[in-house]
């Protein structure tokens, strides 16, 4: 579980003005955005020939986080806000707690795809807001989280609650913060991400209604729904599980299938998850552009990544600040993305090692 | 007059230009003789794929530089010096792509956005789209170390849709520049690329050098040549068929322009082995006294008047993208456009002006080009399956009129040239090697002989057939080349300038084709581009393509222009594409929408084969590749 900064929820909280919500979504975007090199870099280290449903899982996740920002940005646009997303992206580092984020004990990094990885930062990032066992975990868990929570910290769930509470009281107090939408800014995501977003196919935001749904999918695909107490419902939306099930059927090996045993009411013991560690490459973690030796295969190619990950950061940032129709360029610099990725895996990241780590497609300069 | 003219820019760096290889082959179209080593990186004895065969089609531009900003008065020190020249900042990369398997010899670019920035700020200035055009003057002989092609070509064409932001941009020469192309809305550029790494072991396989130039247009002129003073070695003194004189140099064009000569010369300078320009003895560029002296014969210092030494420096490439300005003495000016330009080179006594000329003019100073050297016609759309080709024809740079030009469609001709045989026994792929111009006759160009204007212009119009069948059998259509020149007394033509056509096969579908229809052409494009089909998904099977119809609707939907119009090589007929869309449409409707659960839309995607190489490709010379190409 993320847990987001004191003194942000207690701004969210307070929050009574449109400025101060755009600032919180803002965040939102950032941080929503901060999950895909992780992600992405976990994908780029499985290697052809294998893994195939542990690539899909991840890649269904990176999926709904674009959606997630997607929304969060269509809200912000709707109270008059600018999505930052170049320059939130540029100013992403690794390792380090995400944009918004404090928890001494959920250091970011990014690397290959190992167990170790998806339990210590994928899962530990989408951890669920709740004091129930999850399947599969220690108890010390939840009760480290609810310590944390005590001390005032608060869940990504509580935070986007807290936006969607300052936005109902804008409205009841006669500054509806809705008056000027600006669709024709926003992103039509029903061609993309049909069905997502239940009562509003579009995503658009225009009115309390549409802002609760919308920022209410993101808190659901990613947590679960009705989440709180045992027995659980992963279910992120009618058809798959949300992000930490997901994840969590990689580290368990298994899928994840009802159980009257658990306290939970779920378990890990359905059919097989396979993953092959022979067929992931060893990354250097948190790989920078500038680690790999000038001239050299991995640092010509790596630059050629970096370029397209920029791209997709600008064609973005078009996308959400009055060039919608950027989006269908956005998509294709995606597909460019996973083409440069496989050439930079090609290489190793230290050319007098030919057998040592291979290099990684790099987020960072 | 162009990139030749001022205010102009020049900009170096290097280029990347990922192509892919597999369909170097043409034997490769052929599905049912199609192995999957076909897909691998070639060995020392078997081509398999080529040299690259996972090659993406990304041609991109990678930390050039502006060089030099130059002005009425000539170089100036203009603070556009180091500004970025680069990509789209926001779209997908342009795509070099070649109209013909073949014709693999008038590659274009696709979709490619030229960018200049503010290094510091990072702020665009300017962002154009390069108007699809394909690089000319190829030649193999150019050199530049081991490893390397050898090969060296340029790209000429225009910057269109201009987005400028010049608040606080203290460029005299941009704002210039901007003042010109006010009217017009564009600018002249020629890159010129060279040195390129071929060899996939080396950090910078596909990348190569690039000079280039931005200039203005001026009305009536050519979009990818310059109409003007065209150096043309005679072929007897260099390699038969490779366009060098005895030197090693190329043709080149320069122009007029008052009373200073502008000369090209980005493309023309042979290197050495290290990559550096061959220093070719004291070359003078001067104005033969009298019209039929020719090239390699030896003259005197009444012969001939300098109008200056040729420079042969890294300076020149680097800093001025091999332009070189010459001033014309007054004395000249009168003969300027009646005599002949040549390079001489002096002897062991200059004083004496005893000199050899090394390359010079066209005969008689005639030179003739189209500005449409290779373009595709399409029979299943009217207003596609017909071309109109500017001609222009100028003797010694002025507009040469009421002359005539002969166009003469080249016979039926096997490409032995992209068909190589492997050294490994019973490796070399089975399909019959495609015989090109056949059948004859079906091209209807009008008018065969055509007489230019007052300009020196005239146009011809070349269009396909009302139908057209598919006589290489496995390849769709046919490509015809057509080679000009002046009737009467030829002018020389460079290698490989004649008009190269790919007539599309006529196709018709069912209104709601089945699998069936549209599995063979899906199934092509998947042998062909390894990088599509493992390198995202492989849309020839049935499963993943309905799986994905929505994504492969969008991308084939795209306009031709469009960095990621599918295919990426742009050689789908309308007919086909059609069909692919009306099946794609039909499987949409059936699942009525993607579907939302993106565990499901990724399973869809699955086996995921990638395109990494299980093992170190092997590096391999590529020599006998481009030994073939330069045998045509």
């Amino acid at each position: 579980m993320l847990l987001i900064e004191k003194q942000l929820i207690e701004k969210a909280r307070a929050a009574h003005s449109k400025a101060e919500v755009i600032e919180l979504l803002d965040g939102a975007v950032a941080l929503e955005l901060s999950t895909l090199p992780p992600y992405l870099t976990g994908v780029f280290s499985l290697a052809p020939g294998g893994n195939d449903e542990v690539r899909t899982l991840v890649l269904s996740v990176v999926l709904e986080e674009m959606l997630h920002m997607s929304l969060a940005a269509n809200t912000a646009i709707a109270i008059g806000g600018n999505p930052k997303i170049l320059a939130s992206g540029l100013a992403l580092r690794y390792p380090g707690p995400l944009p918004m984020c404090v928890d001494e004990d959920l250091t970011v990094t990014i690397g290959s795809l190992t167990i170790a990885q998806v339990e210590d930062v994928f899962m530990a990032i989408e951890r669920p807001d709740t004091t129930a066992t999850l399947p599969g975990e220690p108890p010390a868990v939840p009760q480290r989280l609810q310590a944390r929570k005590d001390q005032g910290y608060g869940s990504i769930g509580e935070f986007y609650a807290a936006i969607i509470a300052a936005l109902e009281r804008m409205v009841a107090g006669g500054h509806d913060p809705f008056t000027h939408p600006r669709l024709e800014r926003q992103l039509d995501l029903s061609r993309w991400f049909p069905r997502s977003v239940p009562g509003h196919p579009s995503g658009k935001v225009d009115n309390l209604a549409s802002a609760r749904a919308a920022l209410e999918t993101i808190v659901r695909q990613g947590e679960g729904a009705q989440i709180g107490a045992d027995p659980i419902d992963p279910y992120g939306g009618r058809e798959s599980f949300a992000h930490y099930f997901k994840f969590g059927e990689i580290a368990f090996g298994q899928r994840l299938v009802r159980d009257a045993s658990a306290p939970s009411g779920w378990s890990y013991t359905g059919a097989s998850v396979p993953y092959d560690a022979s067929k992931v490459y060893g990354f250097p973690a948190n790989a920078k552009v500038s680690d790999y030796p000038a001239g050299s295969a991995a640092r010509i190619t790596a630059e050629a990544f970096y370029d397209t990950y920029v791209r997709l950061l600008r064609s973005l940032d078009a996308t959400f600040n009055g060039e919608p129709a950027t989006f269908d360029a956005a998509l294709g610099v995606m597909f460019e993305l996973k083409l440069v990725a496989q050439q930079v895996v090609q290489h190793p990241a230290d050319p007098g090692q030919a057998q040592g780590p291979v290099a990684a497609p790099p987020f960072q300069p | 007059m162009s990139f030749l003219d001022h205010p102009r820019l020049t900009f170096a760096g290097q280029f990347q230009a990922d192509v892919s290889t597999v369909n170097n082959d043409p034997r490769h179209f052929d599905n049912t003789s199609f192995e999957s080593r076909f897909q691998d990186f070639q060995t020392s004895t078997t081509q398999n794929g080529w040299w690259n065969p996972i090659g993406t089609g990304i041609f991109r531009f990678s930390g050039c530089r502006v060089q030099a900003a130059i002005g009425p008065d000539g170089v100036t020190d203009d603070p556009l010096i180091g500004f970025r020249v680069g990509n789209s900042p926001d779209r997908p990369s342009g795509k070099i792509v070649d109209i013909d398997p073949d014709w693999q010899l008038a590659s274009q670019l696709y979709g490619l956005e030229v960018s200049l920035a503010d290094p510091r700020t990072g702020k665009l200035v300017l962002l154009a789209d390069f108007e699809a055009a394909p690089f000319r003057d190829l030649w193999f002989a150019r050199g530049g170390g081991a490893g390397d092609s050898g090969a060296s070509a340029m790209w000429q064409s225009q910057l269109t849709s201009l987005r400028w932001d010049l608040d606080g941009v203290a460029s005299p020469v941009l704002r210039a520049l901007a003042a010109s192309a006010r009217d017009s809305g564009r600018l002249s550029i020629r890159i010129t690329t060279y040195a390129y790494q071929t060899g996939v072991s080396k950090p910078s396989f596909t990348y190569g050098t690039v000079v280039g130039a931005i200039g203005p247009i001026r009305a009536g002129e050519p979009r990818t040549f310059i109409a003007g003073r065209r150096f043309m070695p005679n072929g007897a003194n260099g390699t038969p068929g490779a366009c060098t004189a005895a030197n090693g140099m190329t043709c080149f064009s320069a122009k007029v322009d008052g009373n200073t000569l502008v000369a090209d010369l980005s493309n023309a300078l042979p290197l050495d082995k290290t990559g550096q320009l061959q220093q070719l003895g004291n070359l003078q560029v001067a104005l033969l006294r009298r019209p039929n002296i020719n090239e390699s014969t030896m003259i005197g210092g009444d012969d001939y008047v300098s109008l200056g030494a040729l420079e042969i420096s890294q300076d020149l490439m680097q800093r001025r993208s091999g332009i070189q300005s010459f001033a014309i003495p007054a004395a000249v000016m009168p003969d300027i456009a009646h005599r002949p330009l040549a390079l001489v080179l002096l002897g062991e006594d200059p004083a004496s002006g005893a000199a050899q000329v090394m390359m010079r003019e066209q005969p008689e100073g005639r030179d003739v080009r189209v500005d449409d050297v290779s373009f595709r016609l399409d029979p299943n759309v009217p207003e596609l399956n017909v071309r109109t080709v500017p001609i222009y024809a100028t003797c010694y740079g002025v507009p040469l009129a009421h002359t005539t030009v002969t166009f003469q469609p080249g016979p039926p001709t096997p490409d032995v040239g992209d068909a190589p045989t492997d050294t490994t026994p019973g490796t070399t792929p089975t399909a019959t090697i495609p015989i090109t111009n056949s059948p004859i006759g079906i091209l209807d160009i009008e008018p065969l002989v055509a007489t230019t204007d007052d300009t020196g212009r005239a146009v011809v119009r070349i269009a396909g057939p009302v139908s057209m069948g598919t006589p290489r059998s496995y390849i769709d259509g046919q490509l015809y080349s057509i080679p000009y020149n002046f009737a009467g007394a030829p002018a020389i033509m460079q290698t490989f300038d004649q008009v190269s056509v790919l007539v599309f096969s006529s196709f018709t579908a069912s209104e709601a084709p089945t699998w069936a229809e549209v599995e063979p052409i899906l199934k092509q494009y998947a042998n062909l581009y390894p990088i599509m089909s493992k390198g995202l998904f492989d849309f020839s099977i049935q499963a993943v393509a309905d799986a994905n119809a929505h994504l492969l609707h969008f991308v084939l939907g795209k306009p031709v222009s469009d960095p990621d119009h599918m295919p990426v090589t742009r050689d789908l007929s309308a007919g086909k594409r059609n069909a692919l869309l009306r099946y794609l449409a039909h499987v949409m409707a059936k699942a009525a929408i993607h579907s939302p659960d993106t565990v499901a839309r990724y399973t869809g995607r699955c086996p995921f084969s990638g395109v990494t190489p299980t093992e170190r490709p092997e590096d391999v010379p590529n020599k006998i590749i481009f030994n073939h190409l330069r045998s045509r």
